[in-house]
């Protein structure tokens, strides 16, 4: 029945995986999506792109790397990036939306990755990057690799949305193995992917469209952060927003009372009530402060059952609305070529951030300290200015 | 006292100090030289740039050999990084000739049992100083003669990261042809410092403010009862103003000197500072209590994390004689009110005590360490004279 809009979408979507992480996401989006977008792998290593299931797959860096990856060198990584440079763009043409999944800290998710969505925003596309930050125990070095990744993607992508893999773990218990806590981990990244890739593609009871994605992305400022909750059976509906409001992603709901723009998927099957929606949106809007924009969409997958699902993206600052050309776009619009005209006040508008509030979440602002060894205390890093920590706005 | 002059160094994150002290009658000492030069190549009092801090150290060394008038061949090192941590072990062994009392060779005993603790193989041990002997479970300060059945000693350890000592060490060995005499930790040579035996004996914590660190020592009942460092200091308040109000770190830190205060709300609302345009960056004026308020945040947060671990090691109720602030940091407007809401007990800053000589060394907070780090090294030097004592078992332990 939407059968012609659905696979119009699918094929101006695009989600990408760069290096081991973003490919092994990409691969658990593979096994559970059917009819998803296009699914694209790159790595530098020939043997991992062999066994991912991505529909198109290709390997950078041939020459520097021979595919067999960089060894953690994010140097090597950015230069196989910028040698098949070209070819990332043509893998792109044409596409509205790119989501820009990896894992940050080795050497080609961390240092390919900002390169492909510059590639991505290039050709005009819209760039969603979901990152996720290393686990502790993955170390040091791969920390401070992935926050100069983090800060180099923000460059590049519309929204960066990063997932610090810690806050998961915290979340899996004392017990999980660090094989559980990467799946768990791979698991919500393609969750996150695909409540909003879903969210663009199918009609629910609230619809949320491209030009308001769109409009999110250019007035929300600095990195967002993201979680997701599930719930089955007849407390479904309180269930995944619970799961989703109290997440450890979010600082067990801290983030969400301070963050001004708020992006809400709710997803379910045929069978959701506008009831459940409505108390899905009451209990979000009484974790969120009253000044916040809270921007919120459904979608009906008839292959769900029994299920609701809550995606929350929430970003600490709002800019307004700075053009007024949003009135521009509508849902018709996404097929049309109005990406190129968008795309020079979005760029503009990433490079005069100076006086605007910057990029928030931990571990970003580092100043003096960003090349010397971090001062971690409980997982946080306090080289970060404590305001930053504690999203204390500060007169300027 | 025929004790030869003694060299105390200490290499910070924003300042290298040299002084040569001698000591007099009454365990008083007057300090006969001083050298200071502004530090680079350290960063959160870990040395980064070793051609850099050299130079440093060399200047440094050079003005307090010229003020002294003597040639400085060796130097006692104060050591404040952030890795610097502390445990309290105890040893015990059973008591099997009850009848004569516990003898020196058990005290002998018990102390190395106290002593040796497993670390992982990157740390070593700076200091093991002995609190307090148990015998048969009550506390004395000295165990010989009872007559019990075990005797326990509780030894505080403090253990740094090897591979900072080890560098700074061989930095001055290999490079500079300078002797290591001791190591010692700088939060213990500050305490030394600007404490009175009755605040020690009262309760009391010390808060050393450094550049680049801080380091604090607590002593509870006239015991030396938890130390510790963090690698956040005098340069993370700056760079938190650079950043709030984007403005260079010069800029930051002359802000922070003048106009800072860790207390925001004494500030006039809307009160606005001009700041001069310097090259690259435009003038503009910021507002007085957004800095006061970035100041107040970190420095609650730093103090939060102190008081966090002496609750923890249980000696937070036993500061009776309060707080002493010293360091550089300690200048800094409103922080002895805040540390009096955080740590709810009085607080003072504290300045070398006992010392004359040079004024400039004997009446700044930002000399205590290395002021104190002669005293550490003079009363070394004394009871070595007087043969080493098992009560007396503060001493600092180096090993290659």
């Amino acid at each position: 029945m939407r059968r012609a809009e659905n696979s119009m979408a699918t094929s101006r979507i695009g989600v990408v995986g760069v290096g081991g992480g973003g490919c092994n996401a990409v691969d658990s989006m593979a096994a559970h999506w059917e009819n998803g977008p296009s699914l694209i792998a790159i790595n530098t290593d020939q043997q991992a792109l062999n066994e991912t299931r991505a529909t198109t797959r290709l390997k950078i860096g041939e020459q520097l790397t021979r595919g067999m990856g960089t060894g953690g060198d994010t140097n090597i990584g950015k230069l196989s990036a910028d040698d098949d440079f070209d070819t990332l763009q043509g893998l792109f043409q044409g596409m509205d939306l790119v989501f820009v999944v990896t894992t940050l800290g080795g050497g080609t998710g961390t240092g390919a990755a900002p390169v492909v969505a510059r590639a991505a925003h290039e050709t005009g596309a819209m760039v969603i990057a979901f990152a996720t930050l290393p686990f502790q125990f993955e170390g040091e070095r791969r920390m401070s690799q992935a926050r100069q990744g983090l800060l180099e993607l923000q460059d590049h992508a519309d929204v960066v949305i990063a997932i610090p893999n810690q806050s998961l773990f915290a979340s899996a218990g004392t017990t999980a193995t660090a094989e559980e806590a990467f799946r768990q981990a791979d698991y919500f990244l393609s969750m996150g992917v695909f409540a909003i890739w879903k969210l663009l593609t199918q009609r629910g009871i609230i619809n949320l469209d491209f030009a308001t994605l769109r409009m999110v992305a250019r007035c929300s400022g600095g990195t967002s952060t993201f979680s997701y909750g599930e719930g089955h059976g007849s407390t479904r509906a309180a269930d995944a927003v619970q799961a989703a409001l109290h997440s450890p992603l979010l600082d067990n709901g801290q983030a969400l009372a301070e963050s001004e723009s708020i992006l809400v998927s709710i997803l379910g099957g045929s069978d959701m009530s506008v009831r459940e929606v409505e108390s899905i949106m009451t209990a979000i809007e009484g974790a969120t402060s009253k000044e916040s924009h809270i921007h919120m969409g459904t979608a009906i997958d008839n292959s769900w059952k029994d299920t609701v699902s809550v995606t929350i993206v929430a970003s600490r600052f709002w800019r307004g609305n700075e053009e007024p050309d949003d009135k521009a776009f509508s849902e018709s619009h996404i097929e049309e070529g109005e990406t190129a005209t968008a795309t020079p006040p979005r760029r503009k508008k990433k490079k005069t951030g100076a006086t605007q509030p910057q990029l928030i979440l931990e571990g970003f602002s580092k100043g003096i300290f960003k090349d010397v060894e971090p001062t971690i205390v409980d997982s946080e890093d306090m080289d970060v200015p404590t305001f930053i920590r504690r999203h204390v706005t500060v007169d300027k | 006292m025929g004790l030869a002059p003694i060299v105390a160094l200490e290499i910070g994150t924003s300042k290298v100090v040299a002084l040569v002290g001698e000591l007099r009658e009454d365990n008083h000492i007057v300090i006969t030289g001083m050298g200071e030069h502004a530090s680079a190549g350290v960063r959160k009092g870990e040395m980064v740039d070793f051609e850099n801090a050299r130079i440093c150290v060399k200047e440094a060394l050079g003005a307090a050999e010229e003020t002294a008038q003597v040639a400085i061949h060796q130097v006692h090192l104060a050591l404040s990084g952030g890795s610097i941590q502390s445990l309290v072990n105890r040893g015990t062994i059973p008591i099997t000739h009850p009848e004569e009392g516990v003898t020196q060779d058990d005290v002998d005993q018990v102390t190395e049992l106290a002593r040796s603790v497993n670390l992982p193989p990157d740390r070593q041990i700076l200091h093991s100083i002995g609190q307090i002997f148990y015998v048969d479970g009550d506390r004395v300060a000295r165990p010989e003669h009872f007559e019990c059945a075990t005797l326990a000693l509780d030894m505080l350890i403090l253990h740094a990261q090897n591979s900072h000592i080890r560098n700074t060490v061989r930095l001055l060995r290999n490079d500079m042809n300078l002797d290591v005499a001791d190591t010692a930790f700088g939060g213990l040579c500050s305490a030394l410092a600007v404490l009175t035996p009755e605040q020690k004996e009262g309760g009391v914590l010390v808060i050393d403010l450094g550049g680049g660190t801080t380091t604090y020592t607590a002593y509870a009942a006239g015991i030396f009862g938890a130390a510790g460092a963090y690698a956040i200091g005098g340069d993370h308040v700056t760079n938190d103003i650079a950043l709030a109000f984007n403005i260079p770190r010069s800029q930051a830190e002359q802000l922070k000197r003048d106009r800072g205060s860790a207390i925001a709300e004494d500030t006039t609302p809307n009160q606005r500072i001009t700041l001069p345009a310097e090259v690259g960056y435009p003038g503009r004026n910021v507002s007085l209590a957004g800095l006061h308020t970035v100041i107040h945040l970190r420095m609650t947060e730093l103090f939060q994390l102190i008081l966090r671990d002496i609750e923890r090691k249980g000696i937070s109720h036993q500061i009776g004689a309060g707080i002493v602030l010293t360091g550089g940091g300690a200048q800094m407007k409103g922080l002895i009110k805040l540390a009096e809401r955080v740590f709810r007990a009085p607080c003072m800053v504290g300045r070398p005590v006992g010392f004359s000589g040079l004024a400039t060394a004997t009446e700044r907070p930002e000399c205590s360490t290395a002021a104190g780090l002669l005293r550490y090294a003079f009363k070394n030097a004394t009871v070595a004279r007087r043969r080493r004592r098992f009560t007396d078992v503060l001493r600092g332990i180096f090993g290659t």
